[in-house]
């Protein structure tokens, strides 16, 4: 993980399409048709909204979730029965960390609960269930939203809860960020390591696609549920409610960089969408960029995801 | 500090009530309330904030109050986002969607109702009125911002910051500092309007002439990929935009977004008469 590498990169050569052309398609600064699509497997990512799940004061109906959670999964592997896909991800022999967000735009409890409960269905033991950010952590389901234990972290920086567990979920929030761009589920993992400041730099935190490639992440974390409920598309982390909206969405899959490209591009649509004219973040998330052409840590590029959309489709900005 | 901070605080208001402890952090902590956030603050001179809930039965608004070594570092972190509907509090406030933000003196405040709705406003804006009551100084605003040229300058436009990663928020250049921004630097920020023409201009003070001519020729070279042969360059970038630039003594100031080289060299002249 070699975080402290050095980058060059300016607004012109951005506008100039010579770098970043991936970052450029989500931020609609070039056309995705400018692409070539090289073919091969794509990466799959689930995109499910439903209209009623959150209304305008903010109350959630925990069986749409559910049933959006159930659907997701399905669609992900292909599958009939989501049970089955639980059961195929993780076995009761696994420990499980869900690393979940506890700032500012938190992950919904609602969802920590029922990606709980299908755990415990797909036979993972109570005891076993790890649910954390920071150096919170809650063992089971008495304990996942009180979080009372703290278990420290390494010397390599990363949490001892991950190195504890064999198998890890991210279940990041949705939101712009003033300092990187964009918090989706590659900045996730800074509630995981100690020395998250290294990573908060004036480059436009460029290195955090190091963290997902880290091994010990990138070996364990076997799904991501991306909590795009009520996200933020300007400021954050700190909340200004006037860029919140009910989005109503999760996102799923595999693939960190492609879970956060998708991510990108909705979130860029809002802006525009928002302002009535293109309103690009800055600064540029180029951390999910570089997470793939650096890092190797997914694909960035929208041609190599297969984007699977269901649900309610009105604002659906992708 | 914290003591000094809540002393500000009302008990109680329309209904609202003070509700657990009020949270006290400082330079060093305030990263456990604003993990990835504390780096805004603290790249302005911030000292301490107190966070305290309200609650009214189940509806919650919280209160932060930032306190800022200089009041021009407060006015700094409310320049950054001014989109909403101007308020008489403090020396300056906007609301919006159950956000209340003003400054006074050194002192920043947010109001926030996370639900995003107006159903709280009274209550926060009385919230704000009582906090503003107890700071019996006045704020000043940067001077720097009065060397920005009145003419075509967008209202609630004016930002004042010193660093890069607050530069790069507002305005993306690099992700290196070009510029050499820093604690010591302080830099302003206005959007303009030019007949039809959107400009926007950067003008940073620097503590020496060499630490400004050093920038300008670091942001010849390195931006605008051309010598820094004069005092003043206009250069034509991408989407066909002119980039015009000029130094003066400590001061140098940077045009962006022009789409007319003429009005760009009429502006950089303005801004150098601006600040004699």
């Amino acid at each position: 993980m070699n975080k402290k590498e050095k980058m060059s990169f300016t607004r012109r050569d951005f506008l100039k399409g010579t770098a970043f052309t991936t970052l450029g398609v989500a931020l609609g600064l070039v056309p995705f048709e400018a692409f070539s699509s090289q073919g091969g497997k794509k990466e799959r990512v689930i995109l499910i909204r439903e209209k009623d799940v959150l209304n305008n004061d903010l109350d959630l109906d925990k069986n749409l979730l559910s049933q959006m959670l159930d659907s997701g999964m399905a669609n992900l592997a292909g599958e009939n029965d989501p049970s089955k896909v639980w059961k195929k991800l993780f076995n009761p022999k696994d420990i499980v960390g869900v690393k979940i967000n506890v700032m500012m735009i938190p992950t919904h409890n609602e969802l920590i609960e029922l990606i709980v409960k299908n755990l415990s269905k797909a036979g993972v033991e109570d005891k076993n269930i790890y649910i954390w950010d920071r150096d919170e952590v809650g063992i089971g389901s008495a304990e996942m939203h009180s979080r009372p234990r703290s278990f420290g972290f390494e010397k390599d920086h990363l949490s001892k809860v991950m190195k504890r567990c064999t198998a890890l979920i991210n279940v990041p929030g949705m939101k712009s960020h003033w300092l990187s761009g964009a918090a989706f589920s590659i900045k996730n993992w800074a509630g995981a390591i100690d020395n998250a400041v290294e990573y908060h730099t004036e480059d436009c935190c460029s290195s955090f696609g190091a963290l997902c490639a880290n091994p010990e992440i990138k070996s364990k974390c076997r799904l991501i549920i991306l909590d795009g409920l009520r996200p933020l598309f300007n400021g954050g982390p700190q909340v200004d409610p006037k860029y919140l909206w009910n989005y109503n969405a999760l996102i799923l899959g595999h693939d960190h960089v492609a879970v956060d490209t998708v991510a990108l591009k909705i979130i860029q649509s809002k802006r525009d969408e928002y302002k009535k004219e293109k309103w690009i973040l800055n600064p540029p998330p180029i951390h999910i960029t570089l997470a793939d052409t650096r890092y190797k840590a997914g694909t960035s590029d929208l041609n190599k995801i297969e984007l699977i959309k269901s649900g309610w489709q009105e604002g659906v900005l992708i | 500090m914290g003591n000094q901070l809540e002393s500000l605080l009302p008990q109680k208001v329309k209904g609202f009530e003070k509700s657990d402890k009020a949270k006290s952090f400082d330079r060093k902590n305030l990263y456990d309330y604003l993990d990835g956030g504390a780096e805004l603050y603290l790249a302005y001179d911030f000292q301490s904030l107190l966070v305290q809930d309200y609650k009214a039965g189940e509806k919650s608004i919280t209160v932060e109050v930032y306190l800022m070594e200089t009041s021009q570092d407060a006015f700094g972190l409310y320049s950054l986002d001014q989109e909403g509907e101007n308020i008489q509090i403090g020396d300056r406030a906007n609301y919006g969607s159950g956000l209340l933000k003003f400054w006074k003196g050194n002192y920043f405040v947010r109001i926030t109702d996370m639900n995003g709705n107006d159903q709280y406003k009274e209550a926060i804006l009385q919230l704000g009125k009582n906090i503003e009551s107890k700071i019996e100084i006045k704020g000043q605003k940067p001077k720097l911002l009065s060397k920005l040229p009145p003419e075509g300058l967008i209202p609630n436009s004016q930002r004042f910051f010193h660093k890069q990663i607050i530069l790069n928020n507002l305005y993306f250049l690099s992700t290196e500092n070009l510029l050499n921004l820093n604690e010591s630097t302080s830099a302003a920020m206005g959007d303009y309007l030019l007949g039809k023409m959107n400009l926007k201009l950067l003008l940073i003070f620097y503590p020496d002439s060499s630490s400004a001519k050093s920038s300008f020729d670091n942001f010849c070279t390195k931006y605008l990929k051309v010598s820094p042969a004069s005092k003043r360059i206009i250069q034509k970038v991408e989407e066909n935009k002119f980039v015009g630039l000029e130094l003066e003594k400590n001061y140098l100031w940077i045009t962006f977004e022009s789409k007319d080289e003429k009005k760009t060299g009429t502006f950089l002249k303005n801004v150098r008469e601006k600040l004699r």
